[in-house]
């Protein structure tokens, strides 16, 4: 296995590893996610990367500008047409450096909401692996948010030096001050970095890729809202045309938003590389002939 | 523009990020730094990539790299210790003297990043310079110190305790500490046969009493030492995750105004 350090897009500008693959029809972009750079959450994009090489896609994993390794961006385009325009960057320099033509993406948490929106818009796109994506908080969830910081000491001392708003926790329990999402007619703004689009939009744009034929594997964990958001949202779209077949879903019962345990980390890339494989492999390689994920993840 | 490549062994690669000077001040000296490992790594990221822009702006030759299971680089963390990591501190330096026709390096190196480069520059003759930036000075207390924070970060994930795995791998932070990083953390130990540097700067927040060590052995070796203390910033271990990447501004100051000051350059 090779990895070659890529720098791409207009001026170079764009940071990414290429690890190499010997079957180069689909190839896979991993996306950053948020501030954290490519290398993802304790490695996972790394690990996840080589997995995928070892199931014959070449993997590159980048930094979007301004993160990481990618020097910050010079345009005054919004955060979305930026990053469209930076996922494109990196679909192109995949297929010239392996000569794929068609691609899958791969994201956490913002990182989903990109390759989300990043897929609609590129043909190219044949399939998407959500992790931790676009999220409206249930009340459950927000009574778990709250219950989880009551046990942590330094929540006690911010309320007793009046850093805490009873206010704002009121509001937040009640959904008014909670990831509230925009009103479908908004238009982007350029000064906005992030805002969730209505529940409606979602439900379209996946409804749009289905049509398209393009695949997804969506991941939550019950550690975030993506998961309420998941069960109310996106299930009972699942069972009907056109998302059926289309579309697996994996539920995480025991891992955190960055699959922080190095074990459910393991069971995250042996899922996508798995799912990758089934749904796209060329290759004649069974699961039986491939080294463990594990081996590659630690334990 | 900053080059991002691989070097070392063909078998275990590690990735590099080489910064020319920005200045017409062409320094003779070349800077490696030293990152954090595990969680700490990915949380100073973005600060010590600064502090590498900053260099190059001065006119120093500027590499940052990474360990062997670490960030970008070949193998994985179980595989480590210490005295691995440490090499690949060496072969970063002699990549760097390489590049940039350079005969000596100065060693920055934060948190385990410090010791490292302490460990580094011990094996080396060519080290002029070395900042022990808020070094990892007793391995026991430091394995100590991260089993307690883990295991505050895990409760307030919700995370269950997790006892280690047979071969005695841990997680800390989402880090798998293996067996062979904990033993040589366990067996660190301050000794010097001759002059690790010609100058060392140690920067920290509070004395140490483990420094006493330290110092006693720098200064029987006649190194300058300069302590300095720095603001409370802690950027390595801020508890909020993936959201905030602090940069310090003020020992950012302190560590490129110390190398400055002790180096020539040509105009």
């Amino acid at each position: 296995m090779r990895e070659l350090a890529l720098q791409f897009g207009p001026e170079g500008a764009l940071s990414g590893v290429l690890t190499e693959a010997p079957d180069s029809g689909i190839g896979v972009a991993i996306l950053s996610a948020g501030i954290t750079h490519r290398v993802g959450p304790n490695r996972l994009h790394v690990s996840l990367a080589r997995a995928l090489s070892q199931r014959g896609f070449p993997t590159l994993r980048f930094d979007f500008s301004g993160v990481g390794e990618s020097e910050a961006a010079t345009d005054q385009d919004s955060y979305e047409v930026r990053t469209d325009r930076e996922v494109r960057a990196a679909l192109d320099v995949i297929g010239s450096k392996t000569g794929a033509d068609r691609f899958l993406l791969v994201g956490l948490c913002s990182g989903a909401d990109n390759a989300l929106r990043a897929a609609l818009r590129d043909p190219r796109v044949a399939g998407a692996v959500l992790i931790e994506g676009y999220a409206f908080g249930s009340r459950g969830y927000r009574l778990e948010y709250y219950a989880r910081r009551c046990v942590r000491p330094e929540t006690w001392g911010r309320l007793l030096y009046g850093r805490i708003s009873l206010a704002d926790v009121a509001a937040g329990l009640s959904g008014i001050r909670h990831r509230r999402a925009a009103p479908a007619s908004e238009p982007d703004d350029a000064a906005r970095f992030w805002r969730m689009p209505p529940r409606e939009r979602i439900v379209a744009d996946l409804r749009e890729l289905a049509r398209r034929g393009t695949e997804l594997l969506l991941v939550n964990t019950r550690h975030s809202p993506s998961e309420y958001n998941f069960r109310r949202i996106v299930r009972p779209e699942l069972r009907s045309e056109p998302l059926r077949g289309l579309v697996e879903t994996k539920v995480f019962h025991d891992a955190d938003h960055t699959f922080s345990r190095p074990g459910m980390r393991a069971e995250l890339i042996e899922l996508i590389a798995d799912w990758a494989h089934r749904r796209f492999g060329r290759t004649p390689t069974t699961r039986a002939h491939l080294p463990p994920v594990s081996a590659l993840a630690a334990f | 523009m900053a080059e991002s490549f691989f070097f070392g062994r063909a078998e275990s690669p590690l990735f590099g990020v080489y910064h020319a000077p920005l200045s017409a001040a062409d320094r003779d000296l070349g800077i490696v730094v030293c990152a954090p490992v595990g969680r700490e790594y990915t949380k100073t990221h973005r600060a010590l990539r600064q502090l590498a822009l900053r260099l190059a702006r001065l006119g120093f030759h500027v590499l940052r790299f990474d360990y062997r299971g670490c960030g970008d680089s070949s193998g994985e963390p179980v595989d480590a210790d210490l005295g691995r990591w440490a090499e690949d501190v060496g072969r970063a330096a002699d990549e760097l003297e390489d590049r940039a026709g350079l005969v000596k390096v100065g060693l920055v190196g934060l948190r385990l990043g410090g010791t490292l480069a302490l460990l580094a520059a011990r094996r080396r003759r060519d080290v002029e310079a070395v900042v022990l930036w808020e070094p990892v000075l007793e391995g026991r207390r430091h394995l100590t110190d991260l089993s307690a924070s883990n295991a505050r970060w895990e409760a307030e994930r919700g995370l269950p305790p997790q006892a280690a795995a047979p071969d005695g791998t841990a997680g800390l932070h989402g880090f798998p500490m293996g067996r062979l990083l904990r033993q040589s953390l366990e067996q660190l130990a301050w000794t010097f046969e001759r002059r690790p540097a010609r100058r060392a700067l140690l920067l920290r927040e509070l004395s140490d009493p483990a420094e006493d060590a330290l110092h006693a052995q720098l200064e029987k070796h006649g190194v300058d030492l300069e302590v300095r203390t720095t603001p409370p910033e802690r950027f390595w271990q801020d508890a909020d995750d993936g959201n905030r990447m602090f940069v310090p501004n003020a020992s950012l100051r302190v560590v490129t105004s110390w190398l400055e000051g002790g180096t020539a350059c040509e105009n």
